[in-house]
């Protein structure tokens, strides 16, 4: 499921998902989150009581989740044509993904620094837990490839 | 004289050859490619391929001309002595074959264009016809708006966006209007005639031929900086005609401005790699943060402006 969720940058800085996503996204995908299914317009009152925005921004915003993948939606042709959106993933799910990929990539590329600062980070001691987190590490390189 | 018409066809001939082949691959390579991100990305790709096209058409072009008048001089003589005799006569040819070249490539191309460009917008934008017993209400305003501006009622597609995207593709005779389901969430019934009636008036200016002419006139003469700036010019002048009839046709300036002011809210988010968005703006509103000569649709500010003192005389 998470294969097709894909996020453009990465802000080390940010807080929260605003560290991969634009802000007024995570205030859309949050009143998602709270609605669970819903249409553009109570997207947007629920969006709104949060920051002054128009309802063609969330519309448009709604637009780049869809393409980003964390949001579904389902063409109604009831009563004229409109969209129902639901979120695709859980906020425990994103965070996961993210998580994961961001350290992924940062041992696929920095493989000596960032194990040595998660190592550090974590405070293992032991000469054998490093052993061991390091033939967990391997057996993921494997797996990924 | 054939002999003259005969080469000065042939870069047309040949002109046209490439320009449909050029369609014919931007087409496939759309086709090939189905996630938007990546598609966006095709065109950009594209278009400099495109234009290296365009510049071997003009090159062999001028090569099979240079090779006609070594090996055939009486063919070629015929045509440069209309123009200049004896030692000019190699740059004469070059200047003849890149001229005709050019302005047979903008004649193919606006031709393509204008008969095929509405099925093209309509493959791009994967547009979906509308059944009228789905948007009875929407067909009811379009066919009273073009019964009144007087033009034969256009067929409504629509293309699967939330975010609010409308334009109008095809001749005249054969109008088109082509809408996101997001224009159908977002617009209150009132903006939303307003703006059909703006497309409806695009089409009964006939602005579809206008802009065929206009582009033509650029391609026709690509070296002439001049032609870049008649041809955006030409369209602002006829967005704010089509403002003007859209006004006269629902007396509701009001539905206008707050249509137009709410289209530019969703385009004013910042987008990243947001193409697909620049290039559905140009049919509508231009991204109201660019200004300037090259805009192909006027600032905001002064088609609100505009509204607003058609406002008061309303």
């Amino acid at each position: 499921m998470s294969k097709n969720i894909r996020w453009t940058e990465f802000k080390p800085y940010e807080k929260n998902l605003i560290k991969v996503l634009g802000d007024l996204e995570v205030d859309v995908l949050e009143a998602l989150w709270k609605l669970k299914v819903s249409h553009v317009r109570s997207i947007y009152r629920e969006v709104a009581r949060k920051r002054k925005v128009a309802i063609t921004t969330v519309a448009t915003v709604l637009d780049r989740l869809f393409e980003k993948g964390l949001v579904e939606r389902e063409l109604k042709r009831t009563r004229g044509l409109h969209y129902e959106y639901r979120p695709s993933i859980t906020k425990r799910q994103l965070e996961n993904t993210v998580v994961r990929d961001v350290l992924e990539g940062l041992f696929e590329t920095f493989g000596d620094s960032a194990v040595s600062h998660l190592i550090n980070r974590v405070g293992i001691r032991d000469k054998q837990k490093v052993e061991e987190f390091k033939s967990y590490l391997d057996k993921l390189r494997l797996e990924r490839k | 004289m054939t002999d003259a018409i005969l080469i000065l066809m042939t870069p047309y001939l040949y002109a046209t050859l490439l320009s449909l082949i050029m369609s014919a691959v931007v087409i496939f390579s759309l086709k090939l490619v189905n996630k938007q991100a990546y598609r966006t990305r095709t065109i950009m790709l594209v278009t400099p391929l495109v234009g290296s096209f365009t510049i071997m058409a003009w090159v062999s072009s001028f090569c099979f001309i240079h090779w006609l008048s070594t090996n055939y001089p009486t063919l070629s003589h015929t045509v440069c002595s209309y123009i200049s005799p004896g030692s000019l006569r190699f740059i004469c040819t070059s200047l003849v074959t890149l001229a005709f070249t050019s302005f047979s490539f903008a004649v193919s191309l606006s031709m393509i264009n204008y008969y095929l460009g509405d099925k093209i917008a309509m493959h791009l934008f994967r547009a979906k016809p509308f059944s009228k017993s789905q948007a009875k209400e929407t067909y009811e305003t379009l066919n009273r708006l073009s019964r009144k501006a007087g033009v034969k009622s256009p067929k409504l597609c629509f293309i699967e966006r939330s975010s609010p995207i409308i334009f109008t593709v095809g001749r005249r005779n054969t109008p088109t209007v082509i809408l996101s389901v997001g224009l159908l969430e977002t617009l209150s019934p009132e903006e939303l005639e307003a703006s059909l009636a703006h497309e409806i008036s695009h089409i009964k200016n006939n602005d579809g031929l206008i802009r065929t002419l206009a582009s033509c006139l650029k391609f026709a003469a690509p070296f002439n900086f001049v032609s870049y700036l008649i041809e955006p010019a030409i369209y602002r002048e006829r967005e704010f005609l089509a403002d003007e009839a859209s006004v006269t046709l629902t007396k509701k300036p009001s539905a206008l401005i707050s249509a137009l002011i709410k289209i530019s809210e969703a385009f004013a988010v910042k987008t990243k790699g947001g193409y697909f968005y620049s290039l559905a703006m140009g049919f509508f509103l231009e991204s109201p943060l660019r200004g300037g000569l090259f805009n192909k649709h006027p600032p905001l500010e002064e088609r609100l402006n505009r509204l607003l003192q058609l406002k008061e005389t309303h």
